[in-house]
């Protein structure tokens, strides 16, 4: 039994029936409920009478550290055995962490903890690494992103993690940690034993100068599938870097996250070895990267590659142009592989498009999702949309947001979702302007079939 | 027959969810937050308004950009009776606090980041009977 409840108001009636449903629930989620700590109490209660509740998310909920305090009480009783608790942005201080701490050693059940969006503080995640430590304390997952940590975490955080091989995944993102402090991270995680999987290091401070103890993480920790460093200013000369340890042998990365990283086209060189040598590599995000259009020509030689096992390609808003689609159009009509293509926010314009649908329409591509939103797109495009539309069968998901399709293009590609031998289910059109008549058009289509969802 | 005009509003009221909402009514659903609503965390103002607006929700990619107008919406209907531009969108007349939010991140799956940007913009809209039911683009006042 599952309870998923998002941005509604609690009456006291509403909550009183919403109580006895929680009691028999297994996952419970109230997200933005204005709920408060009074709230809490109640709660506690059913975490103490229902034993096979195992995940609570109560995000963007003002609990405050009161609210956790009543928490706390039902999750420290034997008879809990949650997993998952989820209490981003719940207005919770350094205060909430010694209680959440007692929980942290006391139940081993409990595997992920989600705190991030709380002014948490250097002092407070100090406290619960404390917690972390006690070997009853077998945590897989923590996030504590936003949490105003600095620096000074690292050292507690080292210790945490040296304690804890149970601890797969870990999220830093959006604190200003620095490259000390994330240099000295890297070695602690070489040294411990923990197998991570996931790292996440979005927006942390982080130049090239610590590229290369990230490095050596990648090539020491084989498990180690999904790194994120977006947002921080690592350039080319941290993506070189990087690169070394993501060719090493032991390095199995499958997700790269390198969104605004401020690299350019010199990067690609080395991004393109990694596509086409990295057989794990299923996908990587270079959004908001000004890799430009030889930048992108580069990548799509590696997509040609037949060793390349990219699933998943993002490159929006990376200037790029009509000029490279000729060369995507290419990689398209080899690469069999990949299945999610994002273009959004960049030149492409009709004439990019219609050379994109001829590798699209080749016989090789298995593109399942296609994203051009925002590239400049008229009705002039649209019929060899509607064409890629009705051939492919493997198209299951386009988008054409913010495109000036006008009614005329809006007409071709429902002609095309009409179409029996379609099989789009999700069309996203964000921010569109059509007629009265085609809005109506678009609301037949929906119910005539229901499998396509329209989104905008 | 205030009784009656006042059950007809709440029936109409009652109605008016995201499912047979008019343009206009998604128009304000989208783009009008007035006065400005004051989120639990200051940073977190497009992640909360957009939730709460149903233009990100699980199962919804999340959507690259959005603006809020912090006007009342009388104020967006009377940029309808002004002159049009080149392109068909009317302005408003004075520039007027707005949230413009973008989202950040590797992908455009839910949960949604975003980074809010406030200015005093000009609003551009395009109008339908006398009502705005797209929000064109923004500009600053000319200097």
């Amino acid at each position: 039994m599952e309870l998923d409840i998002q941005c509604e108001e609690m009456s006291p009636s509403r909550w009183a029936e919403l109580l006895t449903t929680m009691k028999s629930c297994k996952t419970i989620r109230l997200d933005d409920c204005n709920l408060s700590s009074s709230n809490c109490e109640d709660l506690s209660s059913i975490i103490n009478t229902n034993p096979s509740l195992t995940e609570l998310k109560l995000n963007n909920n003002e609990l405050g550290d009161a609210g956790v305090e009543y928490l706390c009480k039902g999750l420290l009783m034997p008879s809990c055995s949650l997993q998952k608790l989820w209490l981003q942005n719940c207005n919770l201080t350094s205060a909430s962490c010694e209680t959440l701490r007692s929980v942290l050693s006391a139940q081993p059940s409990l595997t992920e903890l989600h705190v991030g969006d709380n002014r948490l503080g250097t002092a407070g995640v100090k406290v619960l690494c404390q917690g972390m430590m006690n070997p009853s304390c077998k945590l897989q997952k923590l996030q504590l992103e936003y949490c105003e940590l600095t620096a000074d975490i690292v050292e507690a955080l080292n210790a945490a993690l040296q304690s804890k091989p149970t601890l797969k995944e870990l999220s830093l993102s959006n604190n200003t940690l620095g490259d000390t402090a994330v240099k000295q991270l890297c070695r602690g995680l070489v040294e411990a034993s923990c197998n991570l999987e996931l790292l996440h290091l979005e927006n942390c401070g982080i130049t090239s100068d610590s590229c290369r103890d990230i490095s050596t993480v990648l090539s020491n920790k084989s498990s180690l599938m999904d790194l994120s460093v977006g947002d921080n200013k690592i350039g080319d000369s941290g993506l070189a870097l990087l690169c070394q340890g993501l060719m090493h042998p032991n390095c199995k990365i499958q997700k790269l996250w390198l969104w605004d990283c401020d690299l350019t086209s010199a990067s690609c060189k080395d991004l393109s070895r990694l596509i086409s040598t990295k057989e794990t590599l299923k996908e990587i995000s270079l959004i908001d990267n000004n890799l430009r259009d030889s930048g992108m020509e580069m990548l799509c030689q590696a997509l040609k590659d037949p060793k390349s096992k990219l699933q998943e390609l993002w490159v929006r808003e990376c200037g790029l142009t009509t000029a490279c689609c000729k060369v995507v159009s290419s990689a398209l009509s080899t690469n069999k592989h990949l299945k999610v293509l994002h273009m959004g926010e960049n030149k492409l314009g009709d004439a990019g498009v219609e050379l994109l649908c001829e590798g699209l329409l080749h016989p090789n591509c298995n593109i399942q999702s296609l994203w051009l939103g925002n590239c400049d797109l008229t009705a002039a495009c649209c019929a060899t949309l509607a064409t890629v539309m009705t051939t492919k069968q493997c198209l299951t998901e386009l988008d054409l947001s913010y495109n000036p399709l006008e009614d005329e293009g809006i007409r071709k590609i429902c002609e095309a979702l009409r179409n029996p031998s379609c099989n789009v289910q999700q069309l996203i059109l964000y921010d569109i302007l059509w007629s009265a008549e085609v809005d109506d058009e678009l609301r037949a289509l929906e119910d005539s079939k229901p499998e396509v969802k329209i989104i905008s | 027959m205030a009784g009656w005009v006042l059950c007809v509003t709440l029936v109409l009221a009652a109605l008016a969810g995201v499912e047979g909402e008019s343009r206009y009514e998604k128009f304000l659903r989208q783009h009008v937050d007035y006065p400005r609503t004051s989120t639990l965390a200051a940073h977190r103002y497009c992640e909360t308004m957009l939730a709460r607006r149903q233009v990100t929700a699980q199962g919804r990619p999340c959507k690259p950009s959005n603006t809020f107008v912090h006007a009342p919406a009388q104020d967006l209907v009377a940029a309808c009776s002004r002159e049009p531009d080149a392109s068909g969108f009317q302005s408003t007349p004075t520039a007027m606090g707005i949230t413009a939010c973008r989202l950040r991140g590797g992908d455009t799956r839910p949960p949604c980041a975003y980074r809010a940007r406030q200015v005093q913009h000009h609003v551009r809209v395009a109008c339908r009977d006398g009502l705005p039911v797209h929000l064109a683009g923004t500009y600053a006042p000319p200097q």
